[in-house]
């Protein structure tokens, strides 16, 4: 047994790319030596059966050994962080598991847009704050000006801050020895009723999902029947233990203020939700732990297999997914254009992506994705409320009195010459200003209120574009606000497309109308006949390109001897339409489905 | 319907566009290339056959020895039965057969002369790389007249780099004017491996747009109709029975036999071709080769898609009755969703006494529909 005060639980923030995964690679390489020497007896049997059933752990998180200066060992669980804003609360209930966070800061970018949120989190949780500069080799490192941010805009003491290079192994070792003087060890009563938070979780086909937990109060075995105290589900625990940088070790018992892995034949992650309380089902904990909440989705996207042959494919790698995603919703759908496929829920745009391309690129699926929707409120005529996440449910509009849609609080932290171009920006989003503030001589951070919708369409690129990069940006759910919404129809030939419907604010729809049927006339390509493209609001007409018919498509000349070659010629323009749907007697390219998300206004 | 198909792959000069099997400054091999021709004919399996069309193409046929030709011909009457009144096609550029040789050809029996002349304007021969004048066609067609061929077929071409609707008018109406009883008028394709190819893809060449090369299309087929030509295939324009019959058995899927270098064969229900290059053919001929590596192919649904595709080319379509009584099958069932798509829907077929063929208002963009008869 090892001393409660020799445990230190952390965590690593930082803004996208300023380092985070590197430094948790030279940490686990720094220490793994000495976990491997005195563990490798135990650790044996857990990594041949992982190794022969193919399963990689996802690491996230771990217990590292380290010996430090003043000679003793000290147990490091490191518990990662999922880098981006939209998952904002899966990154609160892992810092909510921790003493003390390691805050990563690029020696030339200095402090950014995650910077801050990330850090105003792990102030939420009372943690303390171990800066680090990395990147300090780099040519344009400027070491004492992110020092000075440090104190400046954050407000901790960035003086003694390790300059390091997570890259080249510069100073790894001043980033343990600041991890364990400067983070306390964890509280907690080992005698109290039991009390664990969950921070993540996994789901493996042969032990089913393993639950991460950090062990508040209490203590945790094998055998113990518990419950999680926001589902009421119950489960005998199978197997408990600390998470290694290679593999699983069982442990007899966990106890406060620890971090293990708990097993206990759990079907499905929905069982096990991040950031609800672990306690035994006797005798349990009299209240759960402060700050769970139900995870929401915030966009929404139909995904459908570019070839329609597919679906079920498509459907069984959803449900792998979601396996290990309780954030990840989906439900069947039909469209009139796209056939069979799913309405899929996300935390964010980001989150959206991730899963798109997880798609496409582990289970090898073809998809057309329409454009993403948030989710409005719709208020009827009747007094009834209305949840539309798919434009295609929009009620007519003399059934509905009024619509609300959701407004986020967005931040930009950008540096000051660019601030006139966002305001703009953000003004032709509908944004509401609320204030500005300098962070330092250069940079400023803007706040606005803006409607969700005008973020996940390409907010995110003209923002880089406007800013050559050096804005970032961030931003968080604030509330439902009434708003005079419409539901824009794309008509090709005269008949509505379905999947190319939008809701949009009603100023907005004209130019978004219009440059949707200009986009539409640049991708579908010349047909047999004349294809007139509309832009409908209600009825009426508000916008019209036309696809002219095609001129010229002809093999002038076909004799005996180049048959095979002339049919080889029509089965490769055959080929063509198959990428193409169907929608009416029109052929539409599959990307026509996505053009609405680069409208490039 | 059977048809005899004979490659000549000699050329004086390659043309800018060409990518056919032809080859300049190889004319030495004329004689022995004849020889082999005539060897794959004497032993052919296919002997005795009746043989309703011969046609010597190329290449240019009339830049070698016309005794060649003669001796082929020859040769084809020996070992086929060749019917009475069969048609006997021979391709000629007009700078390379005078009145002699255009004569010679029509007493060993050829009755049809198919003339390249592809553009009245002399700027524009010389561009595309031809090696003779307009006034040098207009030499040839009379020398054939005089030399007694009847049918005579003009080849033309248009959608040339710098040709403009006038230039194009201008040649149909000089060609007309001439009265020949068939006009191939082709588009300009651009071919990889070409000069013209080349030149495009280095920017030096820039042709008429497609708007500009449907134009030119609707005027030829507009000018011929009001002068007696009806437009019979997608390319192909003729006085009323001068239909060209060899190649109609190409668009009908019917029964070809080739000899010569690169020569395609569809017969009795097998395809195969003879080696491309003119020793290559050469050498396999003259050690007892024989092209036949194709095994019999029962009539399958590849076939029925190849007898639509070619049978749509055609102004009269296909023919349901004859699709049965070839396939045993109702062409209807078989090609139901682009019938009903094509035929109904967007209506780009029509079906008149039996047969479906294309709108004439689309045959320019046929590939479209084409396409969807690729099952």
């Amino acid at each position: 047994m090892y001393s409660r005060d020799n445990i230190r639980n952390f965590s690593i923030i930082a803004h996208v790319d300023h380092g985070k995964s590197t430094l948790a690679d030279r940490l686990l390489e720094l220490t793994g030596a000495l976990t491997q020497r005195e563990m490798q007896e135990q650790i044996l049997d857990n990594m041949e059966l992982e190794r022969e059933r193919g399963i990689t752990i996802k690491a996230r998180a771990v217990r590292l050994i380290y010996k430090a200066k003043d000679g003793k060992e000290y147990y490091l669980n490191l518990i990662d962080t999922p880098g981006h804003v939209d998952f904002n609360y899966e990154v609160s209930r892992s810092l909510a598991a921790c003493e003390g966070a390691v805050l990563v800061v690029d020696a030339a970018q200095g402090i950014e847009a995650q910077t801050l949120a990330n850090t105003y989190l792990a102030f939420e949780h009372d943690l303390e704050i171990v800066p680090v500069i990395n990147k300090i080799d780099l040519p344009g490192a400027r070491p004492d000006e992110v020092k000075q941010e440090i104190e400046d805009i954050i407000g901790i003491d960035g003086e003694n801050a390790p300059l390091i290079s997570a890259k080249n192994g510069i100073n790894i070792e001043e980033v343990l020895e600041k991890i364990v003087e400067l983070i306390p060890p964890p509280g907690g009563d080992e005698n109290a009723p039991l009390k664990a938070l969950i921070f993540d979780s996994y789901y493996d086909a042969y032990k089913g999902v393993i639950a991460y937990v950090r062990v508040v109060d209490g203590r945790l075995r094998p055998g113990q029947r518990i419950k999680m105290m926001a589902t009421g589900s119950e489960f005998d625990v199978v197997d408990v233990g600390y998470l290694l940088p290679n593999g699983m070790l069982s442990a007899d018992e966990i106890s406060a203020g620890e971090v293990a892995f708990i097993t206990a034949s759990i079907k499905s992650v929905q069982d096990v939700k991040v950031g609800d309380t672990v306690t035994t089902a006797s005798k349990g904990a009299a209240e759960a732990l402060p700050g769970y909440k139900e995870v929401k989705s915030m966009v929404y996207s139909g995904i459908y297999p570019a070839d329609g042959a597919r679906y079920d494919d498509l459907r069984d790698a959803l449900e792998k997914l979601k396996l290990n995603d309780a954030a990840l919703n989906f439900e069947a759908e039909t469209s009139i254009a796209l056939g069979f496929g799913f309405r899929c829920g996300f935390l964010g745009l980001l989150h959206m992506e991730i899963i798109q391309e997880r798609l496409e690129r582990e289970f090898n699926l073809d998809l057309v994705t329409t454009a993403p929707s948030v989710e409005y409120k719709v208020i009827k005529t009747d007094g009834t409320v209305l949840s539309v996440d798919n434009p295609t449910n929009m009620p007519e509009p003399s059934e509905i009195d009024y619509m609300e849609e959701p407004i986020v609080r967005a931040a930009i932290l950008t540096p000051k010459e660019y601030v006139g171009s966002i305001m703009e920006l953000c003004q032709g989003r509908r944004g509401s200003y609320i204030d500005m503030e300098y962070l330092d001589t250069n940079r400023v951070q803007l706040n606005y209120m803006m409607p969700l919708n005008e973020i996940i369409y390409d907010f995110f690129d003209a923002l880089k574009s406007r800013t050559r990069g050096y804005a970032s940006f961030d931003y968080e759910f604030e509330k439902y606000q009434k708003s005079d919404l419409v539901k824009l129809d794309m008509l090709l030939n005269g008949e509505m497309v379905d999947a190319l419907s939008f809701i949009v604010h009603k100023e907005r729809a004209y130019p978004r109308g219009r440059k949707m049927a200009e986009k539409l006339k640049e991708v579908i390509p010349r047909q047999l006949f004349e294809v007139p493209i509309q832009a409908a609001v209600g009825g009426k007409i508000i916008a019209r390109e036309t696809v002219k018919a095609m001129r010229k498509d002809v093999l002038a000349k076909c004799y005996g001897g180049d048959i095979s070659r002339k049919r080889k010629l029509l089965e490769k323009q055959k080929e063509g339409k198959k990428r193409m749907r169907q929608v009416g007697s029109v052929e539409v390219p599959q990307e026509a489905f996505m053009s609405v998300l680069k409208l490039d206004e | 319907m059977t048809g005899i198909y004979t490659h000549i792959p000699f050329c004086i000069k390659k043309c800018a566009y060409c990518d056919f099997n032809s080859y300049s400054g190889i004319r030495d091999m004329s004689y022995s290339y004849g020889k082999a021709v005539i060897s794959e004919i004497k032993n052919s399996p296919y002997k005795n056959k009746k043989i309703d069309t011969v046609y010597i193409g190329g290449g240019t046929p009339t830049c070698i020895d016309e005794k060649i030709l003669i001796d082929i011909l020859a040769s084809v009457r020996e070992s086929f039965d060749v019917a009475e009144g069969a048609e006997i096609t021979v391709e000629c550029n007009p700078g390379t057969a005078n009145f002699k040789k255009l004569h010679a050809l029509r007493r060993a029996g050829f009755n049809r002369l198919s003339i390249g002349c592809q553009s009245a304007d002399d700027k524009l021969l010389k561009k595309i790389g031809r090696i003779h004048t307009f006034e040098d066609f207009k030499n040839c067609f009379r020398d054939a007249r005089r030399a007694g061929f009847e049918n005579i077929s003009v080849d033309l071409m248009f959608g040339l780099p710098g040709q403009t609707a006038e230039i194009w008018r201008d040649t149909l109406r000089k060609i007309t004017e001439l009265g020949p009883e068939h006009i191939s008028a082709y588009s300009l394709k651009i071919e990889e491996g070409t000069p013209f190819f080349e030149m495009k893809s280095r920017g030096e060449l820039s042709v008429p747009d497609d708007d500009a090369n449907r134009e030119m299309y609707d005027t030829v087929v507009e000018f011929l109709k009001d002068r007696g030509y009806c437009r019979y295939e997608i390319s192909n324009f003729s006085k009323a029975g001068f239909e060209s019959r060899h190649n109609l058995i190409y668009w009908t899927l019917g029964e070809y036999i080739g000899f010569g270098a690169g020569a395609h064969s569809f017969v009795c229900g097998r395809r195969f071709s003879d080696p491309l290059g003119v020793s290559d053919y050469i050498d396999f001929i003259s050690s007892g080769g024989r092209a036949e590596d194709g095994a019999e192919t029962e009539p399958d649904i590849d076939m029925m898609c190849e007898y639509m595709f070619l049978g749509l080319r055609l102004d009269r379509g296909v023919s349901e009755r004859e699709f049965k009584k070839r396939f045993g099958k109702d062409m209807g069932e078989v090609f139901k969703k682009p019938i009903e798509k094509h035929l109904n829907v967007i209506r780009t077929l029509e079906s008149s006494g039996g047969n479906i063929k294309i709108r004439p208002e689309y045959t320019y963009v046929s590939n479209l529909i084409m396409s969807d008869f690729i099952l």
